[in-house]
Parts: C-alpha cells; sequence; structure tokens
C-alpha cells in the first residue's frame, strides 16, 4: 500500500465504498476495528486498527517487582489468564535458576490444559456465532462453566488466578477436585462429539468454512503465525512437544496437524487439541508425584525474589500460539525490562491478506477462525 | 354502514391476530430459542415468562422515538409501515377457517403474492434513508433475496393453482377435502418452503440483518416502536409461511383422516398444524449457521428455480391427463 498510514477512514480513490467495522461491532471479539474498503459485497482491502485495549503492561511490569507482574501479565489474554501467568513465571524462574518440585510442575500442566480447553471453547462458541450457528455459543460456554469452577476451587477465582509462584504453586488441590476434573474431562470429551455434529456435520458449516481463508504453510511461516492457526496450515511445530517443558515430556500425547490451511481446518484442529488436553490431563491426573507444592523458603519469599543481572527468553505454547516472555534483569528486586511476545499480534497482521478479495461474510469467517483476543494483540 | 362496520371490524381483526401472535411467537421463539441452547428463557413476568411480550411491547412503546440527524427522515418514518401494511394485508384472504376469512377474492393467492412482493420496498428505504453502510447493505441484500426467492415461490404456487384449478385460497383449501396437496406436491413443498424461508430471510437465510457481519442490517438505526414494527413483521412473516404453506399444501382447517371439527372450532386444526411448521422454522433456525450470499442466491438459482419448473411441467401433466382433480 501506498497509502500513508492513517486511522481515520480516508475516502477511496477508486470509489470503492469505505466501511468502518468496529472496535464496537458484534464479530469483532473485542475492540478490533476493521476499515474495509468493499465492492458490493466484496472486500478489497483491509486495515485493522489496533491499540484500542492497550494498557501498557510491559511499563507496568518495570514499576514494581517481580511477583507484582504476575497479577497483572494474566489480564493480557483475558480468556487464556493461566497461560499467561505460567509464561511469566516461566520466565522469571529460568532467569533466576529455580526449578519447581515435581508436583507443582504436574499441577501446571493440569492447569494449562485445562486452560487451553477452555480458552478453545469460548473459541468455538464465538466462532459458531460468527458463522450464525446461534446456539452453539451457549454449549461452549456451558462446557467451559464446568472448567471455570474447577479453576475457581483450585485457585479462588475463576479467571485470573494469580496462583503460580516463583518456585511452585500456590495451594493443593482442594479434597475431591481430582475425582471432579476427572468427570469434567469425561464430560467435555462426549459433548465434544456433539460440537462435532452440531456443526461439522451440517452441510451449511462446511459451505461457510471449506476453502475459505486459506493460509499457505510458507506464509504463514513468514509472518510468524503460531498454534493451532499454524498446524492447520500444515506446520508441525508444537513448543510442548518440540521444546517439552514442565511435565509435558512425561505426556503421551500426538500434535493435530491438518494441511488444507481453511476455516474447516483450523476446527478440526482445535477440536483435536481439545481431545488431547483431555488426554494430558488424564496422564497427569494418573502419575501425579507427592511432594512439596512450592520451592523450601519460598512460599513468602518469593516476595522478594532478585533476579540476576541477564536476560532471558522463554516460549509456552499457548491455546492461541506462542506466548514468549523476554526478560531483562538488572540484579535487584526489580525487573529491568519485560516484553510479552503476543501470537494474537502476529495471527493478526496476517489477517489482511487473507481477507483481501472475499466476501464481507468470508472475512468474518476468517476472523473467527484465528481466534484473535485483542487483550492479547494490545496488551 | 353494515359493510363498513364490517370492514373496520375485520381490519382489526387482522391487526389484532397479526400484533398478538407476532408477539406471542416472539416469546415462543425465545423460550425454543433457551431450550435449544439449555436454557431458561424468560421467566420472571407472568407464568413460565409469558408476559414477557407485553412486558416487551411496552417497553418497545415507552422508549423515547430517536431519529438520527443526518437520517433521510421522510423515508426513514416511512420505512416502518411500507414493511408492516403489506405483511398485515397479507393475511386478509387467508382462510383461518371457512367461516374465519376477511375478504375472499377469486385471486385470492395472486393478492397475497402481490402484497408479499412489496416486501423489499420498505427494506430499500429503510436501508436507504438511515444514511448508515449496514443498513444500506442489508436493505440491498434484502431486496436481492426477495426479488430472486419469489420466483421459484411463485412458480410453485402456480402448480398449486393448476392443481385446484383456482386461485382462491377458500377454494383449494375445499380441493384438498379427498388428498392434502402436498402428497402430489412433495417437490412443489419443499421448494416453496425453502424459498419461503429465503423470502421472509430468517437463518439460515437471515442475510439482511446478519448480525455477525451487518449488525442489524437495514434496521441498525431503528429503535423504539419503529423497530418493533419491523420485529413483529419478521415474526408476523414466520407466522405467515406456516399460515400459507398449510393452506397450500396440508389442508388449511381440514383435519387428516377426516377427523373434521364442527366449521366453529375447526381453525383449531388450522393452528395446530401452522404450530408445527413454525416450531419447524424455529428448528432450522436453531440448528443451522448461515449461508454465504453467493451461496444463497446459488441455491436459489441453481437448485429451487430448476426444481419449481420441474414441479410445475410434473404437475402440468398430471393436470392434463387426469391424474389429479
Amino acid at each position: 500500500m501506498t497509502e500513508p498510514y492513517t486511522i481515520e477512514p480516508q475516502p477511496d480513490s477508486k470509489d470503492l465504498l469505505v466501511l468502518n467495522m468496529g472496535p464496537q461491532h458484534p464479530s469483532t471479539h473485542g475492540v478490533l476495528r476493521l476499515i474495509l474498503k468493499i465492492d458490493g459485497e466484496t472486500v478489497r482491502d483491509v486495515q485493522p486498527v489496533i491499540g484500542y485495549l492497550h494498557r501498557g503492561f510491559e511499563k507496568i511490569a518495570e514499576g514494581g517487582r517481580y511477583p507484582h507482574f504476575i497479577i497483572e501479565c494474566n489480564r493480557a489474554d483475558y480468556v487464556a489468564s493461566y497461560t499467561y501467568e505460567v509464561a511469566y513465571v516461566r520466565a522469571v524462574e529460568e532467569l533466576t535458576g529455580l526449578q519447581a518440585p515435581p508436583r507443582a510442575r504436574y499441577i501446571r500442566v493440569i492447569c494449562l490444559e485445562l486452560d487451553r480447553i477452555q480458552s478453545h471453547l469460548v473459541w468455538l462458541g464465538t466462532f459458531g456465532l460468527d458463522l450464525g450457528a446461534l446456539n452453539a455459543f451457549w454449549y461452549g460456554f456451558r462446557e467451559r462453566e464446568l472448567i471455570l469452577s474447577l479453576q475457581q476451587e483450585l485457585t479462588g477465582v475463576r479467571m485470573h488466578p494469580n496462583y503460580f509462584r516463583f518456585g511452585g504453586v500456590k495451594a493443593d488441590f482442594p479434597d475431591g477436585w481430582i475425582e471432579k476434573t476427572r468427570r469434567v474431562c469425561d464430560e467435555v470429551e462426549r459433548k465434544l462429539d456433539e460440537y462435532e455434529d452440531f456443526l461439522a456435520q451440517s452441510d451449511t458449516f462446511l459451505m461457510r468454512t471449506r476453502g475459505v481463508g486459506v493460509l499457505p504453510k510458507e506464509m504463514a511461516i513468514d509472518w510468524g503465525v503460531t498454534g493451532p492457526n499454524a498446524r492447520a496450515s500444515g506446520l508441525d511445530f508444537d513448543l510442548r512437544r518440540d521444546e517439552p517443558y514442565f511435565a509435558y515430556s512425561d505426556m503421551k500425547f500426538t500434535v493435530p496437524v491438518r494441511t488444507a490451511g481453511d476455516c474447516y481446518a483450523r476446527f478440526e484442529v482445535r477440536l483435536e487439541e481439545m481431545r488431547q488436553s483431555i488426554q494430558i490431563i488424564r496422564q497427569a491426573l494418573e502419575r501425579l508425584p507427592q511432594g512439596p507444592l512450592i520451592l523450601d523458603g519460598w512460599e513468602k519469599g518469593y516476595q522478594f525474589l532478585i533476579a540476576p543481572k541477564g536476560e532471558h527468553y522463554t516460549r509456552v505454547e499457548g491455546p492461541r500460539g506462542e506466548i514468549g516472555v523476554y526478560l531483562i534483569g538488572d540484579g535487584t528486586t526489580f525487573p529491568y525490562r519485560v516484553k510479552l511476545r503476543s501470537p494474537c499480534f502476529q495471527n493478526l497482521s496476517v489477517l489482511p491478506e487473507l481477507m483481501r478479495n472475499t466476501l464481507i461474510a468470508d472475512l468474518v469467517a476468517i476472523n473467527g477462525s484465528f481466534d484473535i483476543v485483542m487483550g492479547c494483540v494490545d496488551r | 354502514m353494515n359493510e363498513l362496520l364490517f370492514s373496520v371490524g375485520g381490519a382489526l381483526a387482522l391487526i389484532g391476530i397479526v400484533a398478538g401472535g407476532g408477539g406471542v411467537l416472539t416469546y415462543v421463539f425465545r423460550k425454543l430459542f433457551a431450550d435449544f441452547g439449555q436454557r431458561l428463557g424468560p421467566n420472571r413476568v407472568g407464568p413460565y415468562g409469558i408476559l414477557q411480550f407485553v412486558a416487551d411491547g411496552i417497553k418497545l412503546v415507552a422508549k423515547e422515538d430517536i431519529i438520527p440527524a443526518r437520517v433521510e427522515r421522510w423515508g426513514f418514518r416511512l420505512a416502518p409501515h411500507l414493511t408492516f401494511v403489506p405483511a398485515v394485508l397479507a393475511f386478509s384472504p387467508l382462510p383461518f377457517s371457512e367461516g374465519l376469512i376477511i375478504t375472499d377474492v377469486r385471486v385470492g393467492l395472486i393478492l397475497i403474492f402481490a402484497l408479499a412482493a412489496m416486501a423489499p420496498l420498505g427494506e430499500v428505504v429503510a436501508g436507504w434513508a438511515s444514511n448508515n453502510k449496514y443498513s444500506m447493505l442489508g436493505g440491498l441484500r434484502a431486496a436481492a433475496m426477495d426479488v430472486s426467492y419469489e420466483i421459484p415461490l411463485l412458480i410453485s404456487a402456480v402448480s398449486v393453482i393448476l392443481l385446484a384449478g383456482s386461485a382462491s385460497t377458500l377454494e383449494i383449501v375445499k380441493k384438498q377435502n379427498e388428498l392434502w396437496f402436498f402428497i402430489p406436491q412433495i417437490l412443489g413443498l419443499f421448494v416453496f418452503v425453502a424459498a419461503m424461508i429465503g423470502k421472509v430471510g430468517v437463518l439460515p437465510f437471515d442475510l439482511p440483518d446478519a448480525e455477525s457481519e451487518l449488525v442489524a442490517g437495514y434496521v441498525t438505526e431503528y429503535s423504539g416502536m419503529r423497530f418493533a414494527f419491523f420485529f413483529l413483521t419478521m415474526f408476523a412473516n414466520v407466522f405467515f409461511i406456516a399460515a400459507l404453506t398449510v393452506t397450500l399444501y396440508f389442508g388449511g382447517w381440514l383435519g387428516p383422516f377426516g377427523l373434521h371439527l364442527p366449521p366453529m372450532l375447526s381453525f383449531i386444526w388450522f393452528f395446530l398444524k401452522a404450530g408445527v411448521l413454525i416450531f419447524v422454522v424455529f428448528w432450522l433456525w436453531n440448528s443451522l449457521p448461515r449461508v454465504r450470499i453467493d451461496q444463497f442466491l446459488n441455491i436459489n438459482w441453481k437448485l429451487l428455480f430448476p426444481l419449481s419448473l420441474l414441479n410445475l411441467v410434473i404437475t402440468s401433466i398430471m393436470v392434463a391427463w387426469g391424474v389429479a382433480r
């Protein structure tokens, strides 16, 4: 594009209709704003405008001691709050050279996978809603509620836990939590088949998703797309398997990969990922080791963690892709710099390429299938 | 004087049927939508929330009447009436039972379709006058849909006229005394219901007000009572689909297997059948995703239109050889 970058919709020189979509729009999932240039129903150009949810997290991190940002960073991606928190805690641990005890590592894996399932369920619901399958939304949120109440029992809150500590986790499972989790796993697994019946066996759904928004593998790599979106394009890469952290090396699971790269492939990959997550949770509950939850002396001591001079980059496989935390310590109790690498930002940046020369309805489907969370994009 | 009274009474009854029926249908729809989504739905106002639609109506009437600053004021005010009035009038030649009909004209079916063909007018005016790009896109979509889906609709209705030998709705129902027309017209029924749903624009064909794409389409700028007119028109149209399908294909007020009710009560059969069809429409609404505009038009021109022509040919042959009649 040769036109200068501006967030004000400009009248178009080629007589296209300039349509401002968002930040208040039912299908932009929060505050994404798209400036479309449309020719009838065909979208000729898309310009995303972001920043409506910018809260300056990276600067906030520098203002507090290391543990203060635990509470903050899980607000970045409010749909997958556990994953962000774990990513930050892991980055600090690796910078300082801490190693959480085995039981804590297993608990973290369980939390991460529960988080992945509930995040994908939100995606499933909103994707259905974008396509007009109104009830998918209720179904997705119904099962998500089960998982949220599990998380609430474990951490005390439904969404922003402040549960992970440098060197461990805050609390052990409450009584009966493990059995309850097993039951929820069975329930969700059964419901996943129902979702597949409800959506994947509907011709209308296939018509709307097959061959729509095809992201080629090379393009996915070039634009830094990660997570389920990249795996749907044939990129066989999953940090849980390829760079295992916590207890993932003990778990047996497959990484679903599709090569089609269209909206339907992304749907399939996410459904399959939820099933695999359930398998991982079952295995982790099975093999849960006994032992301390947190390193000795860190129950309170984590408050005054002093990280050495140095820098470290950690990446974690989040529900939307690779969540990276780049951390510079300067030998004090304050982080010198925290940079969050957001998967949504990278995924969003490729969207205009896919949306060009599609119909408005396809644009909504593509946007929905990419699972963008604006809090994660803007940080 | 008597005639005048009768006309006024008929008109009032018509508005009552449409407004009341539409209102009740909003409640039924919300309850069913809740059931399909495993929720409770309205349950606070009255027993089982049945007075919810009354509360909604009061709210809509009491709301401030907002006309945005830069709309085309005349068209903006006119559009709700342009949509609502034909939708109400279209009920006038529909027989709820043998005696329960506002006006029996010899060309009743033609009148119905003439009135139904006025629907895109209000939608386009609303879309244009709102001075909103989403409204305009919605209005144009509505026009494209209505105009194209009318063709298979009319052709399958013509098959029924051929079969019945009359365009009067009363005659059509009376002809079904021995055999309901959905048996010889099974193909026509399929085309008719699909085209009717497409014309009225409920999911999976609710493209003019596709929420995730065009916010609310041509009703985006409307609020209060003006919005209520569009809303009511939509539910009146759902009722209309069911009522017309029952009249043309399922024997109107006639009972199945000769189980006719006395003339005073025979409307019960009519509403029972219409209720089943309305349930089917809501069922589709709740279980199918929305199709895309190009797919939608393709369904019409490549599937429904040829099928309706085929059905017309088959019906003509049947009538010519005297198989039916």
